[in-house]
């Protein structure tokens, strides 16, 4: 497990996140968080973490995505 | 689909045959039970039949055209079916056709933000990756049907429009210009596609997911330099809002596809009008300055959609019908042929009583297996080509922004291209004895690598049309207790092709003989004096033994026939 931020590191943390969300102006706010997400969680390198992280962040409300099964019977292609 | 003003099948590039109607002798009352049926002369029933001849196993093929495929369609072949088409005998048309790739570029709002590298070494005889045309691929194994007229009957214009399945054997009724027939079959393949006539006589359903995204696919003829690589545009300015592809083919021929956006009508987006309109802004961003003729175009649908079964009773399911899975990666065609060998070779051991009709228990299992990879990792491909939900779309964009910047997430634009299946789990594969003997070299259940001997020479060109030993050894003469275990082999299967591998450069005009002065094989299949791999008619190792032992490689050939466990 590594090491929490210390409470005055998350604040400063707090703080450069709220001036890059308004600096990324509302059209482009979940964009920049998600780039954010997806860097950080490549920077922590261990998934379990980021499975709880997402967890904690939608109050245990999102799980893994699953498509729902629907007939099919289009046409073929073949392109990669 | 082709311009207004254009017959059906004009093509500005290929001249599609007529295939006349001949009456069967089934016409006049002949009856006679066919060895195998195949429903459909797309690639993967032609496969099928040319893997039967090639075992001495009679078909008859039923196709209601009368001409090959309408269109370029499936245009990327493997490796892995090369070398099936290499076996087969029928590649040298292709080599001489296709254009052959092993790189691929990926475009984010036109900077270049991938390049895909595809596996490539100097032990393959084949490219990675191939285009060509499907009505190329089609005409080009009808023309290697005509090696076997005793073996293999195309029969065209002969529609399947009933089905009897039972325990001793299959009777369709086909309707055809002059009438209808009964057809009566010990098996029958059904490779009659997607819409599968068989699979809806039988009354069975695709099950699955049927991911959303629609795809515009449009050939174009136009003078265009551009190494043969696979170019994919996201974001780009010749198409903002969706996903482009743009692959070259033989002929002067490049396939333009794109995706159509969630709200946007189907029908609309390949009217003529439109489907010009949008090639003309995907062309000026690649740089396409003269002249363009629009050749034909069609419309895709992302699914991942497979049986439950591929066996049922006497028929057996290959290629489409079976399964439909995502264009991305290459695997509809690809994975068909596959289908199409694995069926042939168990059918023809059954058929020639060199193994119980229980052999063909396994063919669902290994050829179901494969699709539920293909799935697994199309599925994965789809949803980052076509994001099916508005948080999917959100993450592509946030990792295509990153990747002009980050190597990190480079990796999502890769298209994940197909391979080989392996079969380790399946009921015909001996398990390695001692864990741990070999490091290197294809495992229990890979399919067999190549490996280069000399200019224009490697390992594959020798493999045989059914079972294949390879033994490592220096020494003429086999061990008595060898020559008894081949002797053994041969009466199991007595087309197998035992093929000695040597490093004494000494042996060379013995056609069972391999010579390895290089000690190249020994290396890549990590083989000391002694060593035997057994493989299976499409190239898949079923066993493997560091030191040969007799009784356990004859158990190995019975379990790859079909038979118990010993």
């Amino acid at each position: 497990m590594n090491k929490s931020l210390e409470f005055d590191e998350l604040e400063q943390v707090y703080e450069l996140i709220a001036d890059a969300i308004d600096c990324a102006g509302q059209e482009s706010e979940v964009l920049f968080l998600s780039k954010l997400c997806i860097t950080l969680a490549h920077r922590v390198g261990d998934l379990q973490l980021v499975e709880d992280a997402i967890h904690i962040a939608s109050d245990g409300q999102c799980t893994a995505h699953k498509a729902a099964p629907c007939p099919g019977n289009e046409k073929r292609g073949g392109t990669p | 689909m082709r311009p207004a003003g254009k017959q059906p099948l004009q093509s500005l590039y290929f001249d599609y045959p007529l295939f006349e109607f001949r009456q069967p002798p089934e016409l006049h009352g002949g009856d006679m039970q066919h060895p195998v049926v195949i429903a459909g002369a797309g690639p993967v029933g032609l496969t099928a039949a040319l893997a039967l001849a090639q075992q001495g196993v009679a078909s008859v093929v039923v196709e209601k055209k009368d001409t090959v495929n309408d269109g370029s369609r499936a245009i990327c072949v493997s490796r892995h079916s090369f070398e099936t088409l290499q076996q087969l005998g029928a590649v040298a048309a292709f080599l001489d056709k296709a254009l052959g790739w092993t790189r691929g570029r990926c475009y984010y709002r036109d900077q270049l933000i991938h390049r895909l590298e595809m596996p490539h070494s100097e032990d393959e005889r084949f490219l990675p990756m191939y285009n060509i045309q499907q009505q190329y691929i089609e005409q080009f194994l009808i023309d290697k049907t005509a090696d076997y007229p005793d073996l293999i009957e195309l029969r065209w214009q002969s529609e399947v429009s009933e089905l009897k399945n039972s325990a001793d054997g299959v009777s369709l009724g086909i309707n055809t210009p002059e009438g209808s027939y009964s057809l009566r079959g010990n098996y029958l393949l059904a490779a009659d596609g997607a819409r599968s006539t068989v699979r809806e006589l039988l009354g069975l359903r695709l099950q699955g997911d049927n991911l959303p995204g629609n795809y515009v696919i449009a050939d174009v003829r136009m003078a265009h330099e551009f190494p043969t690589e696979r170019r994919s545009f996201f974001e780009s300015s010749g198409n903002p809002d969706a996903t482009v592809l743009v692959h070259r083919q033989p002929d002067n021929i490049w396939r333009v596809d794109w995706q159509i956006l969630p709200g946007d009508d189907p029908d609309d987006a390949v009217r003529e009008n439109n489907v010009r309109e949008r090639v003309a802004a995907i062309l000026a961003m690649i740089g396409h300055e003269g002249e363009w003729e629009l050749e034909w175009w069609s419309i895709y649908t992302a699914n991942t959609l497979c049986l439950d079964n591929y066996r049922h009773g006497r028929v057996l399911f290959i290629g489409d019908s079976g399964h439909i899975v995502p264009i991305f990666g290459v695997r509809g065609l690809n994975n068909g042929i596959a289908d199409a060998v694995n069926a042939a070779w168990k059918l023809a051991c059954v058929l020639k009583r060199l193994a119980p009709a229980s052999l063909l228990d396994s063919y669902s299992p290994e050829r179901r297996g494969a699709t539920i990879d293909v799935l697994r990792n199309a599925g994965k491909s789809s949803r980052f080509m076509t994001p099916p939900t508005r948080g999917y779309a959100l993450m592509r964009k946030a990792v295509l922004e990153l990747a002009l910047t980050q190597e990190f997430t480079r990796p999502f634009a890769d298209p994940r291209q197909v391979q080989p299946y392996n079969y380790e789990d399946s009921p015909l594969t001996t398990p390695e004895a001692g864990a741990g003997e070999f490091t290197s070299g294809p495992a229990p259940g890979a399919p067999l690598h190549n490996c280069r001997l000399d200019e224009d020479d490697y390992l594959l060109d020798h493999i045989g049309h059914s079972f294949t030993v390879l033994y490592f050894s220096i020494e003429a003469r086999p061990s008595s207790e060898l020559a008894a275990l081949f002797a053994q082999l041969y009466q199991l299967d007595p087309a197998c092709c035992i093929l000695r591998i040597t490093g004494a450069a000494d042996q060379v005009n013995e056609d069972d003989v391999l010579v390895d002065a290089s000690g190249r094989i020994s290396r890549a299949y990590d083989a000391i004096a002694g060593t035997v791999y057994l493989v299976r008619p499409d190239r898949y190792v079923a066993g493997r033994w560091k030191s040969a032992n007799p009784e356990e490689i004859l158990a190995a050939l019975r379990r790859a026939l079909g038979g118990s466990k010993p």
